[in-house]
C-alpha cells in the first residue's frame, strides 16, 4: 500500500517535470505545481496514516498494559512537537531577503544622513 | 493538455481516498484514562504538526498557506503543552497516592483540571488537522 502511494507520487512528480517544458508555457508551470502538490498530498497522506496507525497501536498497548504514559514517552512527543513548531514558525517568516554586502566605505564609518 | 487535467482530477480523487482512510483512525478513541487520552491527542497533534512542517518546507506551497498552518499550530501548541504538564502532574499525584503521600481528593481536582485543558485543546488540534487537510485538497 505504502509503496503504491509513493510510486504514484513519484510518477506525478515526473509528469510535473515534463509539464515544465517551455512548450507548455505558463500553463505548464501551473500544471507542474499542481502535480507537485498532488504528489506531496499522497506522500504526506500516506505518512500521516502510518503515523496515526502506529500511535493507535501504541495506545492499544498502553491500555492493555493498564499503564499511563511514561515521562520518556511524553518527552519524545514534546521534542518532536518543538522541532516541528520551530520549522513552521521559520517557514511562516518567508524567504529572508538577502542582505546586500556591506560596502567597503562602511568600515570607515561614513553615513549618507 | 486535457489528458493532464484528467490525470490531475484523478490525483485529487486518489488523494482524498488516502485522506479519508487517514481520517478513519482515531487514536484518542482507543484511550481510557485522562492521561492516555491526553497522550493520544498530543500524539495526533504532533503527527499533523509534523505534516504541517513538511508542507511548509515545500517550495510549491505559498507563503499564505505556510502562515495559516503556522498560525493554527501557534494556537494549539501552548494549550497542548499545558495539558501535557497537567497530565504529568496527575501521574505524579497518582504515584504519590500509591505511596500514601497524597490524597484522592487532590487526584480528582488535578484530573478535572487536566480534562478542562484537554477539552480546550481538542478544537484547536482539530483546527490544525483541518488546516493540514485543507492544503492537501
Amino acid at each position: 500500500m505504502s509503496v503504491a502511494w509513493n510510486v504514484l507520487a513519484a510518477m506525478l512528480r515526473a509528469l510535473g517535470l515534463l509539464a515544465t517544458d517551455p512548450a507548455w508555457g505558463t500553463k505548464g508551470e501551473a500544471i507542474a505545481r499542481f502535480l507537485a502538490l498532488g504528489a506531496l498530498a499522497l506522500e504526506r497522506g500516506e505518512a500521516g496514516r502510518a503515523d496515526l496507525e502506529k500511535l493507535a497501536a501504541h495506545i492499544d498497548t498502553m491500555v492493555a498494559q493498564g499503564r499511563e504514559p511514561t515521562e520518556g514517552e511524553w518527552a519524545d512527543l514534546r521534542a518532536r512537537s518543538d522541532a516541528a513548531h520551530a520549522i513552521l514558525q521559520e517557514a511562516a517568516k518567508g524567504d529572508p531577503t538577502p542582505e546586500p554586502e556591506s560596502p567597503a566605505d562602511d568600515s570607515e564609518g561614513g553615513t549618507k544622513d | 493538455m486535457h489528458d493532464i487535467k484528467k490525470l490531475a482530477a484523478a490525483v485529487c480523487v486518489v488523494a482524498m481516498m488516502a485522506l479519508s482512510a487517514c481520517g478513519s483512525l482515531n487514536p484518542v478513541s482507543r484511550a481510557e484514562t485522562a492521561s492516555q487520552k491526553t497522550y493520544a491527542l498530543y500524539g495526533t497533534f504532533v503527527v499533523f504538526e509534523e505534516q504541517a512542517a513538511q508542507i511548509a518546507q515545500d517550495s510549491n506551497v505559498s507563503l499564505e498557506v505556510k502562515r495559516s498552518l503556522a498560525a493554527a499550530d501557534a494556537v494549539a501548541k501552548p494549550v497542548m503543552d499545558k495539558s501535557v504538564d497537567l497530565a504529568l502532574t496527575v501521574d505524579g499525584i497518582r504515584e504519590d497516592l500509591a505511596e500514601g503521600n497524597s490524597t484522592e481528593e487532590l487526584l480528582v481536582i488535578a484530573t478535572e483540571n487536566l480534562m478542562k485543558w484537554y477539552l480546550d485543546a481538542v478544537p484547536k488540534v482539530q483546527a490544525l488537522v483541518a488546516a493540514v487537510r485543507g492544503v492537501r485538497k
